[in-house]
Parts: structure tokens; sequence; C-alpha cells
């Protein structure tokens, strides 16, 4: 369970996050959309403690910055984190070792589903950008998180991946995990999707849980509210 | 109607300046760097009755400088960090029906301009230069235009070779070989003319060496080197009136610029390819500056050697980890750059075994300035910019001491590779040596801490230039106390040679090092790492 309550996030006067509250519980996806600038990333790096804030964030009950919520929680960034000079088994082992982990079968199985078995006495610094971003996944998912947050996670990545990447989301969801996807690409959420929150300006315009009914799609909400047809405040919260 | 490339020149110097002075950082910086500059040049010593040593002696140190920037230059090619075109000239410019002889020509004049701020930082040099050279406004500024024309050059030659050799792995070798081997038969041609006066040198007896060295590099032959020579040639003879030196270097370095020309326009290659991987390098490294990351630098070629961390558990990981990259980054305890380093101090003391008592303070200084750049490149640094280390789930202290260790381990190691050349060199006692030493290693320590400090105060802070600005000046007051009580513990303590001195910086800056590594040992639980 991720639950996020009055976060505000401030750079001098600038308001990056605006009183933001939302939850994502234990076997759902949480979606965030919104146009860039919207705050999405900021929220991000507060859930995972790299940006300070007021409010506050819970990972399964613990604080986010206590190590018994960063022993649950695994983060995909934007931009994928690859050590040059460590090869792919590498940093899986770091991975392993840090977090106190000793399934190693796992970690084989996760490199062998995205790709990189075959690779895995490459460096960091010799994968494309693609594999480099399947390389920030496995080690996201290394140590078995429950709370998952990914950041763009399928930008760069091939058609096998994406694929597989699905797949995995809707795995951790069946196995209770709590994940938070944040993307631009609206029609590749649109089929496994529980709730989804729309930003705007720092703040949250619109918050549409998926009920399974027939009605206005993910993305014709989006447009309204990004393109100023809705009130953001009645914004199709449901 | 205006040519595209000379709008698109005027347009972005006319950007630039009004960024300048938009941005209240940028304007600080350059406000900061003129002050320095005035203070530089009003604090010259003022040397009595102009007793200047032989200007000669500067015209071989500017030969040495501009070689082996250029070599260096010109050994690296594309993976200059300062390239001719960006990635929006390679994207706009070369696909569009411009001639790419007009593009070329727009590059080089860019790459003019950037070589000259480039050579900005031999301003600061006036102080020094001036009081043992008498070197003047005038002089200055043709030291750094010969600087500029250096690194000009030399990438002209890459681009040359590149385009000439593209495709061809022999030749491209072919050419490196001829390169060293040209610098090999400089070097040894530089050392039969000292032959007479290197023996001496056992002796202690400097002078001749540097006399005869002198010679050789400020005149011909030891001005034909090919470049670099002869631009510290015509930076010479501007010096001292030596027009027909002047004319000779100068019709050189005409020829050589209209040969290179040449190979460039007229090769059946065209220099894109080249162009579009070092600006696609330097564009990479423009993005991870803008989001607040320090280049890698790693090695281009990196043996893999034996796989695994072996070792570590929880926080450990970090040490084992770091371990393993140092050895891939071709590492032996201490980095290239701290090797580099450690030599210019230990060659810096051979001049200091000339001055008077004093010497190894004077070369514990100088070290510690340079401590200033080589900590802040250290792999703690690298490791802050990716989540792992604050994702971790271990006490934060235990991260921080970990992820530390690696580097204070090797400062250790560098402080004893430095300082034991450096005692035998100034004929140091042991005592003054094991405590500079210690001195040298609890700088390290402070300076470490000092960075921490920083990532913890103005880790909010979105101009990465005033973090900079902020990173020295902390680091600047941190070293300040330990001075202080240095001076004190030496001026009121009846303790041998420089004891004092070295025991009271030691004490004072690992007692201060620990209270600022402890107020800030939840950095990697809680950061503020903006845009990272």
């Amino acid at each position: 369970m991720l639950s996020i309550s009055g976060v505000t996030k401030k750079y001098g006067k600038m308001v990056a996050n605006d009183n933001i509250s939302f939850a994502v519980g234990d076997g759902q996806i949480g979606i965030l959309l919104g146009p860039n600038g919207a705050g999405k990333s900021t929220i991000i790096k507060c859930i995972t403690g790299l940006l300070r804030f007021t409010g506050r964030i819970e990972v399964n009950g613990f604080e986010n910055t206590s190590q018994e919520a960063k022993r649950q929680l695994g983060y995909i960034p934007e931009m994928p984190a690859v050590y040059d000079l460590l090869t792919v088994s590498e940093h899986l082992e770091f991975i392993r070792r840090a977090y106190r982990m000793e399934d190693e079968a796992y970690t084989r199985e996760l490199l062998e589903r995205m790709e990189l078995w075959d690779k895995k006495d490459k460096l960091g610094k010799e994968l494309s950008k693609g594999m480099q971003q399947k390389l920030s996944i496995c080690c996201a998912l290394a140590h078995k998180p429950r709370v998952i947050i990914f950041d763009e996670p399928l930008v760069g990545l091939d058609p096998h991946a994406i694929k597989e990447l699905k797949q995995i989301f809707r795995e951790l969801k069946a196995g209770g995990a709590s994940v938070l996807i944040s993307t631009h690409m609206i029609d590749s959420v649109e089929d496994y999707w529980d709730v989804a929150n729309i930003m705007m300006n720092g703040r949250f315009a619109a918050t549409k849980l998926n009920d399974g009914s027939e009605g206005q799609s993910l993305e014709d909400l989006f447009f309204e509210i990004t393109e100023g047809k809705a009130d953001p405040q009645e914004g199709g919260n449901s | 109607m205006k040519s595209p490339l000379v709008y698109l020149t005027a347009v972005k110097l006319k950007n630039q300046l009004k960024g300048v002075l938009k941005s209240p950082a940028k304007l600080l910086y350059g406000v900061f760097l003129i002050a320095m500059f005035a203070l530089v040049a009003f604090a010259k010593n003022e040397t009595v009755g102009g007793n200047f040593r032989s200007i000669s002696e500067l015209g071989a140190i500017l030969t040495i400088f501009y070689t082996i920037m250029f070599l260096m230059v010109f050994v690296t090619g594309s993976s200059s960090n300062t390239p001719m075109f960006t990635l929006s000239d390679v994207t706009l410019l070369f696909p569009s029906p411009l001639s790419p002889n007009k593009i070329l020509f727009y590059g080089l004049f860019r790459q003019l301009g950037v070589s000259l701020l480039l050579g900005f930082f031999l301003l600061f040099q006036y102080g020094w230069l001036n009081s043992v050279y008498g070197v003047g406004y005038g002089h200055l500024l043709l030291i750094v235009v010969g600087y500029a024309l250096t690194l000009f050059f030399a990438q002209l030659c890459a681009m040359a070779v590149y385009v000439r050799t593209s495709g061809k792995d022999n030749a491209g070798r072919a050419i490196r070989l001829c390169v060293y081997g040209a610098a090999a038969v400089y070097i040894a041609l530089a050392a039969f003319s000292c032959r007479d006066a290197l023996p001496l040198l056992s002796q202690g007896d400097y002078e001749p060496a540097l006399t005869a060295g002198s010679a050789f590099f400020s005149t011909l032959p030891g001005l034909l080197f090919p470049v670099s020579g002869w631009i510290s040639g015509i930076v010479g003879a501007l010096f001292t009136g030596n027009w027909l030196q002047l004319a000779l270097c100068a019709v050189l370095i005409l020829a050589a610029f209209a040969a290179l020309l040449l190979l460039i326009t007229k090769s059946k290659n065209n220099y894109y390819e080249d162009v579009l991987q070092t600006a696609e390098l330097a564009q990479s490294a423009i993005t991870a500056k803008k989001e607040g990351q320090l280049a890698e630098a790693s090695p281009k070629n990196v043996k893999v050697g034996k796989i695994g961390l072996g070792k570590g558990l929880g926080a450990s990981a970090i040490y084992y980890k770091h371990k393993v990259e140092n050895r891939r980054s071709g590492v032996f305890f201490i980095s290239n750059m701290s090797l580099l380093f450690a030599v210019i101090i230990i060659a810096f003391s051979f001049f200091m075994k000339m001055a008077e008592d004093g010497a190894i303070i004077a070369v514990f200084a100088m070290g510690t300035y340079m401590q200033l750049f080589s900590v802040a490149l250290g792999r703690f640094n690298r490791e802050l910019i990716k989540p792992y280390i604050y994702l971790i789930p271990e006490p934060p202290l235990k991260k921080l001491l970990y992820s530390l260790k690696e580097g204070l381990i090797a400062d250790s190691i560098e402080a004893v590779l430095i300082f034991v050349p450096v005692a035998f060199i100034i004929g140091a006692s042991p005592l003054d040596t094991v405590f500079c030493i210690l001195a040298r290693i609890s700088f390290s320590l402070l300076f470490t801490a000092g960075n921490v400090l920083v990532e913890r105060v103005f880790g909010t802070v979105s101009s990465k230039v005033l973090i900079f600005f902020f990173y020295f000046f902390s680091l600047l007051v941190l070293a300040i106390p330990g001075v202080v009580l240095g001076v004190v513990l030496m001026t009121f303590l009846p303790l041998p040679g420089f004891l004092g001195v070295f025991l009271g910086m030691a004490l004072c800056n690992v007692l201060l090092s620990l209270l600022v590594l402890y107020l800030c040992r939840g950095l990697l639980q809680y950061a503020e790492l903006n845009s990272r």
C-alpha cells in the first residue's frame, strides 16, 4: 500500500507539487498522467526519498525514508541508472548484497525475461539505452519490492521488452504489490490500470477509478482536462 | 539577406551575453572571476631592480606546455570535450543545402572562440609570471592566444587525420605511432642537448640543466616540433623581437593551416562522421551536466577481468563495488588525475629545493590546493548521482562511511606516494614527513566531509555554478581552523621542525570532519537531489 497525504514540494517560490494526496492499494496499479512539467516526476522523487517535501508518504505503513520502507520499495527512474564499470550480472549481485537477498535464481529469471542473460558479462557502458533501461528495471525488481514506482518505464524499450514488462505489471498486481506508473503513453496502460490520476500544474486535475464500466476513455478524459475543455475541479472524478 | 551562418554566429553570441546578464549566478561568477584576476594582477610581487629570470626559460615552458596540450588533444582527437560542432549544428546544418566548406569555416570560427575562452585560466598566472619573468599584460595575452591556437590546431589536425584515415585502421595506427615516435625523438633530442648538465643533477646542481633545457626548448631546432613548437616560436619571438624566428614560424603555421584545410576539404570522405560522434558525446555530457550529474569519465577500453563483487553485505557492498569499479578504470589505488597531480607536486618540489627553509610547507600548500579538485572527482561524488545509495535499506551513517572508505584509503596511499619522494628531494626530516602525510590525509577527510556538507546544505540550489562556488567557499572556510591551530602550536610549543603546524592541522581537520560527517549523517537517507 502506497499512501501520499498532503504532499507539497516547492523549489524556491515555484510550487512543483501542491498538497497532493492519493493512494495505491495492495494489488492495484495506479497511473500518473499529465503534460510535461505537471509535477509527475517530482512526486515520484518525493515518494522514493530523493526530494524533501512537506506532508506524509507511507510505504506499507512505514514512513518512506525509513529502512523498513526502503526495503519494500522499488524505483525505476526515467533515465536508466546503470554503473558504467559494472557488468550486467554484477549490478544484480550488488543489489542482492546491498538488500541482503540470496535469491540468485530470481535475478537470473529477470535477466532472461528481459533478454539480458546472454549479455550478463557486458559492462553497463557497453549497453544501448534500451538495454540499460531493461537492466534498470531488473535492478529495481531484484529485491522483490512490494511497492514499485515506474517513471516512464516504456521509453526506449523494444516491443518484446514492452510486452514482457506489461506482463510483469500484471504479475506484480496479481501478487498483491502496489504499482505506480508515470507515463505519457496512455494507450499502453489502458488495459490494466486501476486508478488514474491526471496532473496539471502540480495538482491533481482528475482522479478516475477503473470500475470496468464502459464510459469515457482515459485518453478522452486526459485531452479534455489538459486542453481545457473540462473544469479540472469537476474533471471526471469517479 | 544575411548568410544563415553569420546570423547564427551573431545570434548565439548575443544570446550568450544576454544569458550572462540575466542569470545572477553567471553574473556573480563572472564578477568573481574578474575580481580574482584583478586581485592577482594587483597583488603581484614587485621584483626590485627588474632582476628577472631569463625570458628564454619562459619560452621553454611555453613550448613544453603547448606541446603537451597539443599532443593530448590531438591523440584523444574526437573524444575531445569541446567539439567544433554541437549536436544542433549537426542536425540542422549538415543536412541543409549549405556548402560543407562554409559550414567548416563556421565551425572553425566558433572553435577558435571556445579555445580562447579555455585559455582564460592562464590569466590567473599573471602574478608569478610578472614577478619571475617580468611578463606584462600584452605578453600574457599573447600566451593565451598561443594556447588557444594550439588547441585549435590540435583539433584541426585530429579532424584531418580522421577524415583521411576513416575506415583504414592501419593508417590510423601508423599515424599515431608516428606522433608518438616524433614525441620520443623530440624528448631524446632534448635530453641529448642537456647531456653535459644531467650528471650534475645527482649532485643537486639544477641550474646547468635548467639553462641547457631552456636553450633547447626556446630556440631552433627545439622550436621545430610541429605546430606547438611553431606557435611557441611565434610567441617567444614577439617577446624577444626575434623577427627571423617570427617569420619562419609564421610561415610554417600558415602552411600547416592551408595543408590541413586542403586535407579536409579535398577528401572523398567528408568530416561529418567524425563530427557526429564527437557532437553526440558532447551532447550527452551537456545533458548529464544539466541534470547535475558528473561525467563518469570511464576509460574507453576496459579490461573486465574477474567478474563479481565477491564480498559485502548491506552497506559494505558499496565499498566492494567501488573496488571493482576502480580495478576496471585502470586505477591502481589512485586515479590517473591524482597520479598527474602527484607528478606535478613532486616536480614542484625540485624547484622548492632551491628555496630556503619551509620548502615542505610550500609543497604541502600546493598539494592541498590540488587536493581540492582531486577529492571532488572521487568515487563518492559519482555515487551520489545514482539513486541506489539512497534506496538501499541500511543506516545512513553506515552507508556514508562505506561509500567514503575506498576514497580515503586511496587518499592515504596517495599521500605516502607523494610525500616520501618529496621528503627525499627537499631533505625533510622523517618526523616532519610522517606528520605531513598525516596532515594530508586529514585534509582528504576534511574535503570529503566538505563535499557531504555542500550536498546536504546546498543540494536544493539549482544553479550548478553556485554549487561550485559554495563548494570552494565551504572548503576554504573548513580549512581555516586547522591552519590557525597549526600556526598557534608552531608559535607556542617547542616542537621540532614543522611538527606543530602539521599536528595542529591534522587534529583540527579530523575533529571537524567527524563532526560534519555526524551532523550530515542523514544525507543518504533523505536526499535533496533535484533533477537527479
